[in-house]
């Protein structure tokens, strides 16, 4: 048995933090989740996202399937079956217990608990990566957090798991802030977008994935083709802000830029000049800035395959 | 017993005036002086603020004599202003070292100060302050994030809807603003 931890892998898909101190953050982020799911059913995003769908090719709608708030807590459960807390994921165990254990690129290490770590996690998905380790090495995954056992049959069975920063409260440059909720929901859509494996993930590049001694070799081995399977970020260039770390995509509709497109279609919620606003005006700046080679044009002129293939 | 009383009373009264006159002079001397600390405050900052703010406020008294002689910077602003650095992208890098999905807080908070800052610009002067780090925030070498330079060009353009007529020093910033972080208002814009 081994614990279910960071690999590099899964370490790609995490997304958001605060910079701590948050006394006020509810005792439970999963309870907050849920609350932020539901709550969506009573939502409209008709008008608020009437900008982003008439200059961006219907793109929320395409997105999320509609805008209703309905389409996007379907979107959210479909790919996120699993809520899990990081005490959760740190005490969990997965099978087989060798899993990774073939390329230093699996390597699994131990997922500190949050009060040692001066990191605090907003959330992550941890169900595509092991699905992705088990489909390269031909094994069948399943991982047990001492309450909850899943298997991880396809990459839609998403574990999104949250840490202390998924909170109502938090403190931004040392004044309390309240968190939109809207906010929490973009980190939660971009999650989201990590369980659809677009494309597919065909034998050959298991095959790739199996002789490749890094994960930048296997990309760098399937060549032209983009890997979109996971919407795994890839490091970020020499050029950009922040070259050398795992946070840019390469692909006009990843993670980020859906994230970004709940964002954009979401903050005139708010009212004009407020602050829960302008944190959702640079969350939208913020991913859109993180996408590589991606222009205003290719978002406004192609279209999201929001599928998944399981194959 | 009367007239002794009335005595007393009386002098209780001239003592009573003799001390409220003594405190009244106190409080006008207290003013006058919180008010010169307030400007020896204003002085020390001015002396410590780069020439580019220096030159700029020289500008605004050239304006201000000229247009509009009631406009000025109120000193809760200049501090502001003076004391307003946006994130570094050093500041920001160290977030994303720990953490590379993090949206940084660095930045969320630098967004947030200019917001205040917008805010509460009242006059064309400290519009022409206000701009003058929004520019220096969006230049193209500028030592901040594409995030914040675009937020730092959101301002500028925001600006116009209280001073439309500073439309021409708007569209210099944007002239020297990164080609990124324009793009980035781009979307920005048309998703609003």
């Amino acid at each position: 048995m081994k614990k279910l931890a960071a690999i590099p892998l899964l370490a790609l898909l995490f997304v958001g933090c605060s910079d701590g101190g948050d006394a006020t953050a509810p005792p439970n982020p999963k309870e907050l989740y849920k609350s932020d799911v539901s709550n969506l059913y009573q939502s409209s995003f008709s008008s608020s996202a009437s900008s982003v769908n008439s200059e961006y090719n219907n793109a929320f709608t395409k997105i999320f399937g509609g805008t209703s708030g309905y389409n996007v807590a379907n979107y959210i459960n479909t790919r996120l079956a699993h809520v899990w807390n990081v005490d959760d994921l740190v005490k969990s165990q997965i099978y087989p217990s060798d899993l990774g254990s073939s390329k230093s690129w699996f390597d699994i290490n131990d997922v500190e608990p949050e009060t040692n770590s001066d990191v605090q996690t907003e959330a992550s998905n941890n169900g595509v990566s092991l699905w992705l380790v088990g489909k390269i090495e031909g094994k069948s995954v399943m991982v047990y957090n001492g309450t909850e056992t899943v298997h991880i049959s396809n990459p839609r069975e998403g574990i999104i798991t949250l840490g202390k920063a998924y909170a109502k409260n938090s403190v931004i440059g040392g004044r309390a802030v309240a968190l939109p909720r809207d906010y929490r929901l973009a980190i939660v859509v971009h999650e989201a977008r990590h369980s659809d494996c677009t494309g597919g993930f065909p034998a050959s590049y298991i095959q790739k994935a199996r002789a490749a001694s890094s994960f930048e070799s296997f990309l760098a081995s399937i060549g032209t083709e983009q890997l979109q399977c996971g919407h795994l970020h890839v490091i970020c260039p020499r050029s950009h802000d922040f070259a050398g770390y795992a946070a840019c995509d390469k692909e006009n509709w990843g993670a980020y830029s859906v994230g970004a497109f709940y964002a954009a279609g979401t903050f005139a919620l708010y009212p004009y000049g407020s602050i829960e606003r302008e944190i959702m005006e640079y969350e939208v700046v913020d991913s859109f800035s993180r996408l590589l080679g991606v222009s205003d044009h290719d978002l406004s002129s192609t279209s999201p395959d929001m599928g998944s293939r399981h194959d | 017993m009367t007239r002794k009383k009335s005595l007393f009373i009386l002098l209780g009264l001239v003592g009573f005036a003799f001390l409220f006159l003594s405190f009244g002079a106190k409080d006008t001397d207290l003013a006058e002086a919180e008010s010169q600390e307030k400007l020896s405050q204003n002085v020390d900052s001015e002396g410590s603020e780069d020439n580019r703010v220096e030159e700029k406020k020289s500008e605004q008294k050239t304006e201000a004599s000229s247009s509009d002689k009631s406009a000025s910077v109120a000193p809760t602003f200049l501090e502001k202003i003076e004391n307003f650095k946006p994130a570094s992208l050093q500041v920001m890098r160290e977030e994303i070292a720990k953490n590379p999905h993090v949206t940084p807080t660095s930045g969320i908070a630098s967004a947030l100060e200019i917001l205040d800052l917008f805010k509460s610009i009242q006059t064309k002067e400290e519009a022409i302050l206000f701009l003058a780090k929004m520019k220096d925030c969006s230049e193209q070498n500028s030592d901040t994030a594409i995030s914040v330079k675009s937020t730092c060009l959101k301002y500028s353009r925001r600006l116009l809807t209280k001073f439309p007529e500073m439309k021409n020093q708007v569209e210099e910033i944007t002239s020297v603003s990164s080609e990124r972080a324009i793009e980035m208002q781009k979307i920005f814009e048309k998703s609003n």
